[in-house]
């Protein structure tokens, strides 16, 4: 069962719960008349010392406000919070409307590539794509003045409360146009787009090995080229640790760096940064660490900060880089910030990629540019820089920065886009935004953002049916994007009742998965519908021109694709076995591991986690060589965070903490954390090595579990201590309290 | 409501308008409700917190500094009564529900069976992972958001939650099979 369907049967079973008549707008409104009544005389000394500034913005708070209702005085609330109609409004009417507004004319995006926009606009024609269709061609643009940005946003804000209401009487009709339109499954947005058609250079995935020829384990990433951040790494000789602490009295959460020494299992603490330093919090502000990497002989720290200011809050992202060279006195070298939440961060060939979500759009004050202009480094992003799409919408603006991590002197580039993605993929050569919305049709629209070098191209975007399971649901190969992506059953029973008009239920009443491919514009060049009928996607993973997934209800097939012809996928090979498998790893050519859940294929229940190890030396012809199935276990973070997990093939070992019980006397409330690991043999099949109690720590410090090995040496590192071991053995040879 | 209107109740609010207070709180009071509910497990407490929250947000909503972020707050506010609530039930310990979740699932010959089910498998949650699974269902946040309410990390509160979901399909999945 997925989280949706979860949250989906809690809402359903709970939302009719009857609600208490003392506990209704009308009753409350009669006990705080009474309070105030009571209180009359107190509140205006006591409380009410109203400065002349907050009475001055109350005023016009208000005003602006009163406008804006009269305007959308009919909308319902569930539309505009849950912003399900603004989904609707950018995928199919935006047309018209906003072709009106200033600006959207200025389609074209440079002349060199007049020529392949017409052709990809004849060929949508040649596909019987509406006007509206042509119309919603996003191509990107930048203003010339933040005045344009201003007055762009101003008719776009005013354009989308009008369309708004629009949606909301008129919602038969859209959805009628939504069929037609998307009978294809995918619709792509011609925007022509420098392609970077660049190999990178490999580069050593997060450490430097010079001197040292151990070999250790890095950060589990999706991309073998690209690092992700993580609260852990290692450069072979030293850990690096950020550990946490809170507060429950004041609810502050503290962070330290730590940085131990290890030689062949020996351990000493080295030095610790106190980052509330570093951070230099004030009280009004929050600050939330995000994660780190280590790069060379830098620390690279990722944090946003939310500070309170009157009336309006702001959060700014700040990257900080240490060099550390000297372990004894880590130095702090470079702190930048930009605009908005902190999202995630990529390094790529030396570059450190870093996505901001900038939300705090205020269009009161034209010459307040902070209000709607992303801030880098405490200056207004450049106009041309800031790229929006003619269908510009309420939607939050996203920041894009680079930094070249051997000169971190400024960023190298920087973009605002406005768009609604907050879910990324990144490749070796583009970052991907991505956002779902679930409608009448649940839609996922991906933008394309190229890199290289540092420079930053913001490209083409795609809009296609159902949603994406997770980011290795997304995969760029050869310049070709691959995803897989899961219809909805609901969305299906609304199409099918919509156009016989009769209760086709038991018919339609399903979830199906599609495999799309895009160019490298994010048109559609091949796709593979209607797959495995009544399951759903829970785990993928691609390797050149073969993909492998898997989906489940009650059994876990898994699917294998030939994606050698884009045009022309093909499902190659399906087995079915027992339970489903949540994350796939290559563990080598011919080897697939999945490691999930068994489950028993007539009643459902969970009969624990489970390790797959599938031979794909024949894709069309995949066999499970062994499985595995670890006893009273109940759950793994290894299932959805893949950082989770340590992993080395070339060394044959993985681990992973999990929550369950060893031993006989298994009950529910006997359940506790282990970190395991294994190596895979051929005869032997899967053989765990060693299995780690795991007992410091409140509930929550369990997230911060981690294993790395170095050499011989495993080390397993928690909220509070590191403990080494050799490779295999269970007996502790040193520990190390970070705390 | 819209986010301009949301901000003009919030600021007539602040002037002492009920009227304005409560067309705000009829936004939010069901999902308030059923927060309330299942992280208590009872219908008395649970509008109790509720009266509380509603007194409180009202007289301190000059403390509410962003006026659009008037749901997340007044949540806030309902999440730390709550969870004041949870620690006086650990401190008497006779409030305690003596019956395990096992035992519970069986009494569903109640008007509400449905609604128990989903109790029982609260029930199993532990006091942050109730906090965490409330919020995302009732009051719709996502990980982010949910993060910042309760001053802790997405990271945290995503794998918080996918272990409290795989707790409680263990007590909703019959209604799969």
């Amino acid at each position: 069962m997925n989280e949706q369907d979860l949250i989906h049967t809690i809402d359903e079973k709970t939302k009719n719960l009857p609600v208490p008549d003392s506990i209704t707008p009308e009753s409350m409104k009669k006990m705080l008349d009474a309070h105030t009544t009571s209180a009359e005389h107190i509140i205006p000394e006591d409380k009410d010392q109203p400065s002349p500034t907050r009475n001055r913005s109350i005023r016009r708070f208000t005003a602006a406000a009163c406008v804006v209702l009269c305007l959308v005085g009919g909308v319902g609330i569930s539309q505009l919070l849950s912003g399900s109609s603004h989904g609707d409004m950018t995928a199919d009417s935006a047309s018209s409307d906003m072709a009106d507004t200033p600006g959207s004319n200025l389609i074209q995006a440079d002349e060199s590539t007049a020529d392949e926009t017409d052709v990809s606009v004849s060929e949508s024609a040649d596909t019987g794509a509406t006007m509206s269709d042509l119309a919603y061609q996003t191509s990107l643009k930048s203003p010339s003045s933040y005045e344009e940005y201003y007055q762009t946003l101003k008719s776009a804000y005013d354009a989308y409360y009008d369309q708004l209401s629009q949606v909301f009487t008129d919602k038969q009709t859209d959805i009628e146009e939504d069929v037609e339109e998307y009978v294809d499954g995918v619709r792509a947005f011609e925007e022509p787009m420098n392609t970077n058609t660049t190999v990178a250079d490999p580069y050593a995935a997060s450490a430097d090995t010079g001197g040292n020829l151990t070999d250790f384990s890095t950060t589990n990433t999706q991309e073998e080229t690209v690092d992700e951040g993580d609260i852990i790494k290692t450069d072979g000789t030293n850990i690096y640790k950020v550990i946490s602490a809170f507060d429950n009295r004041t609810r502050h959460t503290s962070y330290k760096l730590t940085m131990t020494r290890t030689d062949n299992g020996k351990l000493s603490l080295m030095t610790s940064i106190d980052l509330d330093d570093v951070l230099q919090t004030s009280e009004d502000d929050s600050v939330d660490f995000q994660e780190f990497y280590l790069y060379e002989d830098r620390l690279i720290f990722l944090y946003d900060k939310t500070s309170i200011n009157g009336d309006d809050d702001s959060t700014t992202t700040y990257v900080v880089v240490y060099d550390v060279k000297d372990k004894k006195n880590p130095k702090l070298i470079k702190t930048l910030s930009q605009s908005g939440w902190y999202q995630s961060t990529r390094i790529s060939d030396g570059y450190l990629y870093t996505i901001s979500n900038f939300t705090d759009t205020s269009l009161y004050d034209e010459k307040q540019y902070r209000n709607y202009i992303p801030y880098i480094g405490g200056k207004p992003i450049a106009c041309e820089d800031i790229y929006y799409p003619t269908d510009i919408s309420a939607e939050t603006t996203h920041v894009i920065t680079s930094l070249n991590l051997k000169h971190p002197t400024g960023f190298t580039d920087s973009k605002a886009i406005p768009s609604s993605g907050y879910q990324y993929y990144v490749s070796d050569s583009a970052i991907y935004l991505y956002a779902t919305a679930y409608n009448e049709i649940t839609r996922t629209e991906i933008m394309k953002v190229g890199y290289q070098d540092g420079l930053l191209t913001a490209g083409s975007s795609a809009v296609i049916t159902g949603y994406l399971y997770d980011t290795f649901a997304l995969n760029e190969y050869d310049g070709y994007l691959r995803i897989v992506a899961t219809i909805p059953a609901n969305n299906i029973i609304r199409l099918g009742s919509l156009t016989t008009d009769t209760a086709t239920d038991s018919v339609v009443r399903e979830d199906v998965n599609t495999l799309y491919i895009l160019d490298e514009n994010m048109k559609l060049t091949g796709k593979i519908t209607g797959i495995a009928p009544g399951e759903t996607i829970y785990s993928a993973r691609f390797f050149g021109d073969t993909g492998y997934f898997v989906t489940y209800k009650n059994m876990d097939p898994l699917f294998s694709v030939d994606l050698s012809d884009p045009a022309n996928p093909a499902i190659i090979g399906s087995l079915k076995i027992t339970g489903f498998s949540e994350y796939l790893h290559f563990y080598d050519t011919n080897l697939l591991l999945g490691i999930g859940m068994e489950t028993d294929p007539e009643t459902q229940e969970f009969l624990g986690l489970k390790l797959s190890m599938f031979d794909i030396s024949d894709p069309s012809n995949v066999t499970e060589q062994d499985k595995y199935i670890i006893e009273h276990s109940e759950y793994s973070d290894a299932l959805n965070n893949h950082k989770a997990i340590m992993i080395d093939p070339k060394k044959n070992i993985f681990g992973f903490l999990y929550f369950g019980t060893v031993g006989k006397d298994y009950n529910y409330y006997s359940n506790k954390y282990y970190y395991v690991t294994y190596t895979y043999d051929k005869e032997k099949g899967f053989v765990q090595t060693a299995s780690y109690p795991v007992t410091d720590g409140s509930e929550y410090e369990y997230d911060a579990v981690r294993g790395v090995y170095i050499g011989d040496y495993f080390y397993l590192a928690t909220n509070r201590t590191i403990t080494s071991y050799r490779i295999g053995s269970e007996e502790a040879i040193a520990t190390v309290n970070l705390q | 409501m819209n986010q301009e209107e949301i901000k003009a109740h919030v600021l007539l609010a602040r002037n002492g308008d009920t009227t304005s207070f409560c067309k705000l709180y009829e936004l939010y009071y069901k999902d308030m409700y059923r927060f309330a509910y299942y992280m208590l497990g009872n219908r008395q407490d649970a509008e109790d917190v509720i009266s509380e929250t509603v007194l409180d947000a009202f007289t301190g909503i000059r403390n509410l500094k962003n006026p659009l972020k008037f749901k997340s707050w007044i949540f806030q506010i309902l999440a730390t009564k709550c969870r004041r609530q949870m620690a006086v039930y650990v401190r008497n310990r006779e409030h305690l529900q003596t019956e395990t979740p096992e035992d519970r699932i069986i009494a569903t010959e109640h008007p509400y069976a449905e609604q128990l089910d989903v109790r029982s498998a609260f029930d199993a949650l532990s006091e942050t992972e109730k906090t965490i699974i409330s919020l995302m269902v009732f009051a719709g946040y996502n990980s982010r958001e949910t993060a910042k309410i309760l001053q802790s990390t997405e990271g945290t509160v995503r794998s918080a939650k996918s272990r409290a979901f795989a707790k409680m399909s263990n007590f909703l999945k019959e209604d799969f099979a």
